[in-house]
């Protein structure tokens, strides 16, 4: 008998803005779904898209991207260098067929808990919908 | 319209009188080494000049790599001209880009292209039986026969950025075009009487539509083939990880391949752990990882020129596979590698509003 799917999702949090929100709904007792999986980066460009791709090779479900909203970086330009990135990996993982929309850019400030909450939530839902990640069977991945 | 004369005799002996004349002091092109078999050289006004073969349909390394090596420090002290093909030069600008080469004394004669054929058939058949053919192909305005796959579906044969293009295609002699000052400075220094005229010719034109409908072919039938982590597999899961692909790739500049550094030595627990998860491990790790990994690296630049797939031991169709998925990611940020020095690579610069769709 196989257990019932749960999602495993790779966050990664720029240190300024998005961990502090996932700070903030902790703190706060705000309820959200545990699949989510906390890395904390210092900045949203410092995620590689290599970081990525490895996550879900390795089998992750999904993998989110937040940072500070643009105009707010804490190092002023940052989170413009991410969108690039992730609009890459996102059009190469297009190109392949590899599932693009088990990665997602999120705009998540220090103060905005809820929104963090709403975030991991709504993300945790859409990757329940769109099933485990085929790459978790592949043994020579 | 623009400028052009009739090469005097054939294009090896303009080149040679670039030299003779004093219009340039060193050469770049393709040698021949040995009958059928060519490299790239550097060649003086006192060298020797024989065995030229500047259009020897072979490229046994992508020539703006080979420019890169001689200007990566600095510029060159004396004027040089280079001879390459339209892949070449757009390889040259990106890696001024990446800051690894540098064009100052530079006169680029660029070569319109009829493709190149798989170094295979250079090093295990006679390079030159192939040679009537393709000149005939060319002449026609078709596309040769056996010539590498990404050359048959290439319509960026006309070359970009040169200072002297040489066309080819539908011609019985190449003809001259000087596009840029420095392209005339060489005319005039070899004293070449030049006229108005069309750079190319009416084939050449008609081949662009030809190798435009390959192209959008090829790029789809690639992405039938890959498609999904099964397709994924089925190509690249032969890979025996020996990284030619990126060893001779002229995009992939690092001295020290991130995918070749510690960063991918992992603790054991790292390689036990997993095996809860998976019934079996492929080991050595991260082989499609590296290919995926590459492509964010290089996928913005890669001018499809088909050096890794030549260089490939399993016959994995590497070029292809990067044109199909660079073509994408270029459209997406609406550039074209090699096109111009003052378009920023797409990864080094933004927009301060874009991709919207992406954010929440």
């Amino acid at each position: 008998m196989s257990e019932p799917f749960e999602p495993k999702i790779v966050g990664f949090l720029c240190y300024w803005c998005s961990y502090t929100a996932a700070d903030l709904a902790g703190v706060s007792r705000m309820k959200y779904p545990p699949n989510l999986r906390v890395i904390r980066v210092m900045c949203s460009s410092r995620v590689d898209p290599v970081f990525i791709i490895k996550a879900l090779l390795d089998g992750a479900d999904g993998v989110l991207v937040a940072g500070c909203h643009p105009g707010d970086c804490h190092y002023q330009k940052g989170n413009y260098y991410a969108r690039r990135k992730v609009a890459l990996t996102k059009k190469i993982l297009e190109s392949l067929g590899l599932g693009p929309e088990r990665v997602k850019l999120s705009w998540i400030a220090a103060s905005e808990g809820p929104k963090f909450a709403q975030v991991a939530k709504e993300f945790t839902e859409e990757i329940r919908r769109l099933g485990p990640n085929p790459a978790r069977a592949e043994i020579f991945l | 319209m623009a400028k052009t004369a009739e090469v005097p005799q054939d294009l090896e002996s303009f080149l040679v009188s670039l030299l003779d004349l004093g219009a340039v002091e060193v050469l770049f092109c393709p040698k021949f080494l040995s009958e059928g078999k060519v490299a790239h050289a550097l060649i003086p006004k006192e060298g020797s000049r024989k065995g030229l073969a500047p259009l020897f349909p072979f490229m046994p390394a992508n020539g703006g790599k080979a420019v890169s090596q001689f200007t990566l420090e600095g510029p060159v002290d004396r004027p040089v001209a280079v001879v390459l093909r339209p892949c070449e030069i757009r390889v040259l600008v990106e890696l001024v880009k990446l800051e690894q080469a540098n064009l100052d004394n530079l006169y680029i004669i660029g070569l319109e292209c009829g493709g190149v054929y798989p170094l295979e058939k250079m090093t295990r058949e006679k390079g030159a039986a192939h040679l009537e053919a393709y000149n005939q192909a060319l002449k026609e305005g078709q596309v040769p026969q056996g010539i590498r796959e990404v050359c048959g579906a290439c319509d960026l044969f006309q070359p970009m950025g040169a200072d002297v293009v040489v066309s080819v295609i539908g011609r019985d002699r190449p003809q001259l075009a000087f596009l840029t000052g420095k392209g005339l400075e060489l005319a005039s220094k070899v004293g070449l009487e030049t006229r108005r005229g069309e750079v190319f010719t009416s084939q050449s034109q008609a081949l662009l539509k030809t190798k435009a409908a390959n192209r959008a072919q090829l790029l789809s039938s690639v992405k039938e083939r890959v498609k999904g982590y099964q397709g994924l597999l089925e190509v690249f899961g032969k890979c025996i990880g020996c990284h030619n692909c990126s060893k001779v790739c002229p995009i992939c500049y690092c001295k020290d391949c991130f995918f070749e550094s510690a960063t991918f030595d992992y603790e054991p627990i790292s390689y036990t752990q997993r095996l809860e998860k998976k019934g079996a491990l492929r080991v050595p790790m991260d082989t499609i990882l590296f290919h995926l990994g590459r492509m964010t690296h290089m996928a913005t630049s890669c001018v499809a020129c088909g050096m890794c797939e030549d260089a490939c031991p399993m016959g994995i169709p590497v070029a292809q596979i990067f044109k199909a998925v660079g073509a994408d990611v270029q459209e997406l940020f609406e550039y074209l590698p090699g096109r111009g020095l003052q378009e920023e690579l797409p990864l080094t610069t933004y927009r301060p509003v874009e991709f919207t769709e992406l954010e929440e």
